[in-house]
């Protein structure tokens, strides 16, 4: 765009012309000139007076050309117009030499109408602006802000004016005959389609909620199979879970076994996932592993396997899969229980020839071995129906099957025992102690399992040493008896089924000596066990009586000798010197 | 009665009275007769707008029968037919019994191996 400065003498026009608006620049106060030429040339420093000798020069030439009637271009003048506006007609500065009222009125009017023209320009072009700025404003606020005006952003919120296009209805001028005619047509075709519409929408509705009360249904009921199960169901967020685990039948083990019954999206069948943790429905992944004993013992020299425990579950005795699957998990969490526990108390059990070596715990008792392993359960291979991989290789190999079967056996009822007492504890009243027995309770299983086995042994060791004994006194003796009572604490029974395993074993042998003197001498050999179940404790009492009605009726009798001892050769010497003493 | 059962009835019962009130109004707006062409215009749409609330409606009757069930599953007690066996102390004697046969098969074995 060109830009043309226009240079204004108005000396040229004289007095009487003068625009009252306009200020005469040689009558200005000291006052009001400073500012004036802080306005015009901005600044004083570039002011010199060369240059505005040059100016005047300048000035004095253009006023002579004016005269000559050529529109004057002068440089450094203040006026800035646009070519635009003044290039046209309107403005008729000095077209002929005549300077008539009328032509300068012309001009003045002109002049001012031009003012006014780019002052409106200006006002409705930021107007304008401000419409569009505001308009963006609802799109891209950043935009529109930056080009809005304060007085706007001060005053309007952002993005409260918006646009929409709106297309001209056709057709909308149609005489008034006409008129109503279409528009019940119109309407007609508008409602038929609605009809259309609504009768599609249904369509599709009922379709669709036909789908989901049918998923509903089958959801309800194989959730209501799982219920009708006796499972405890829980609400998890929207999806309904199963508890499986033993936690409510006094279970301590970590696993709570939980699961959540998944619904499939488009059928509604239920599938049951365990999770391992309900804060984020992590599935458990689990390799379910079952627990089998087995019993090797030293023929010709060598460790063979002589019984082995079988597995044959097959978790398929519901017809439905649900239910199935929550059975098998159930299962495996229990041997899992079980498994986890027994390892536990082998530790403490190391000492007593039993070890644990990766997924086996093994006990060695003199010539025999029991093990007990976790073995990862393969479905597969389960089902096979001859898994006699290890049976039948001679006449040995199954004659401890039934053994085995009866120590997996004990080993199951012996973590129900622990349930059992773990749920009587939290049926008391909650105590420190309480809470303390709870935090300290660990199930009593391998203990008591090694312990009877063990005290058998030592009752025919005991029974062995005593018999020998009485066999060497034999001569010096006028009657001599022994009497074997095994497991006397049994004799009462206190209501617990597990009485047997949870008190230590206790077995008596009582020998009634008579020597030549006709006097007597009973000895009480008493054999029980400390809280480890595995050594021995041999309680010994002897007591002298002088006849036989004292010794019937426990009257008078002389204690000679009332010991505890761990070993049997102690027994044995303080027997062998007490009869020595006792015959001599 | 319950709170929750009565405000169930409630909801069942404002469900099925605002589909009949709906259904019977998209038959009363499908006249067309001298009305203008923005009433026509509007009723047509209220219409389908009176459709897809009638379907709503029927949806939430659904969850209304979810939320039963559900209520009905987790909120209900069952309770056992079977008896306390376990008190009878001649029952549990029994199984005392038992268990010290067990104990005894594990244990007993051993003496004629290893003596």
């Amino acid at each position: 765009m060109n830009k043309i400065r226009l240079s204004l003498d108005l000396e040229i026009y004289g007095d009487d012309t003068r625009d009252a608006f306009l200020l005469d620049e040689d009558k200005l106060t000291i006052e009001e000139l400073i500012p004036r030429i802080l306005l015009e040339r901005k600044l004083f420093i570039d002011v010199t007076e060369e240059s505005l000798l040059d100016e005047i020069k300048a000035a004095a030439e253009a006023s002579s050309q004016m005269s000559d009637g050529i529109p004057i271009v002068v440089p450094g003048d203040s006026l800035v117009c646009n070519s635009d506006i003044v290039g046209g007609d309107n403005i008729d500065i000095g077209g002929s030499n005549g300077s008539t009222a009328t032509k300068i009125d012309t001009f003045n009017k002109n002049r001012a109408d031009l003012a006014k023209n780019v002052a409106l320009a200006l006002n409705e072009t930021s107007l304008s602006l401000d419409f569009v700025s505001l308009l963006i404003a609802s799109v891209k606020q950043n935009i529109g802000k930056s080009t809005m005006s304060p007085h706007l952003l001060k005053n309007i919120p952002l993005g409260s004016l918006s646009s929409d296009k709106l297309t001209k209805e056709e057709g909308a001028s149609g005489n008034d005959g006409n008129k109503d005619g279409n528009t019940s047509k119109v309407g007609q075709g508008w409602k038929y389609e609605a009809v259309i519409k609504i009768t599609k929408l249904f369509k599709e509705a009922s379709v669709k909620l036909k789908q989901q009360v049918e998923k509903e249904e089958h959801y309800w009921k194989m959730i209501n199979v799982v219920l009708a199960d006796d499972e405890v169901l829980f609400k998890h967020g929207k999806t309904i879970g199963v508890k499986f685990g033993y936690g409510d039948a006094g279970s301590i083990y970590h696993d709570k076994g939980l699961a959540i019954l998944r619904s499939d999206e488009t059928t509604g069948h239920v599938t049951f996932t365990p999770v391992a943790s309900l804060l984020n429905f992590r599935v458990a992944n689990k390799t379910y592993k079952y627990i089998q004993v087995k019993i090797l013992n030293k023929i010709d020299e060598e460790f063979m396997v002589t019984g082995i425990s079988s597995f044959k579950k097959t978790f398929n005795s519901s017809r439905f899969q649900v239910v199935n699957d929550l059975e098998k998990a159930r299962y495996f969490l229990f041997e899992e229980d079980l498994f986890y526990f027994l390892t536990r108390e082998a530790k403490t059990l190391i000492n007593y020839n039993v070890s644990i070596i990766s997924n086996k715990i093994i006990f060695e008792i003199k010539d025999e071995i029991i093990e007990i392993e976790a073995v990862p359960f393969d479905e597969y291979y389960n089902n096979m129906d001859d898994i006699d991989l290890y049976q039948n290789i001679n006449s040995y190999s199954s004659m401890h099957n039934e053994k085995c079967e009866s120590i997996l056996n004990y080993l199951k009822t012996m973590l129900c025992c622990f349930y059992k007492y773990n749920l009587s504890l939290k049926q008391k009243m909650p105590t420190l102690f309480t809470k303390w027995k709870q935090q300290n309770s660990h199930p009593l299983i391998l203990r008591p399992l090694l312990g009877n086995i063990r005290h058998e042994i030592y009752i025919t060791v005991i029974k062995k040493m005593l018999d020998e004994l009485l066999l060497e006194f034999k001569d010096q003796l006028l009657e001599a008896t022994l009497k074997l009572d095994k497991l006397t604490n049994l004799k009462t029974f206190t209501g617990n089924i597990f009485q047997r395993s949870i008190q230590k074993p206790v077995s008596e042998i009582v020998m009634t000596l008579k020597n030549k003197q006709e006097k007597w001498m009973k000895i009480h050999t008493e054999l029980t066990t400390n809280e480890i179940f595995v050594p021995y404790v041999i309680n010994l009492t002897i007591v002298k009586y002088s006849s036989e009605s004292d010794l019937n009726q426990d009257f008078e009798g002389t204690n000679c000798l009332q010991l505890t001892v761990n070993s049997f050769e102690d027994v044995k010497e303080s027997l062998q010197w007490s009869i020595l003493d006792f015959v001599g | 009665m319950q709170q929750k059962s009565i405000a169930i009835l409630q909801r069942i019962d404002t469900n099925v009275e605002q589909v009949l009130t709906k259904f019977q109004r998209i038959f009363e707006l499908a006249v067309v007769e001298d009305k203008s062409k923005e009433l026509l215009a509007v009723e047509s749409l209220t219409m389908e707008a009176d459709a897809l609330s009638i379907i709503r409606l029927c949806e939430d009757l659904l969850s209304i029968t979810r939320n039963l069930k559900e209520t009905w599953c987790l909120g209900s007690i069952k309770v056992s037919d079977n008896k306390e066996q376990w008190k009878l102390k001649k029952e549990l004697r029994k199984v005392y019994e038992q268990f010290n046969k067990l104990t005894d098969n594990i244990a007993e074995f051993e003496t004629k191996q290893t003596v």
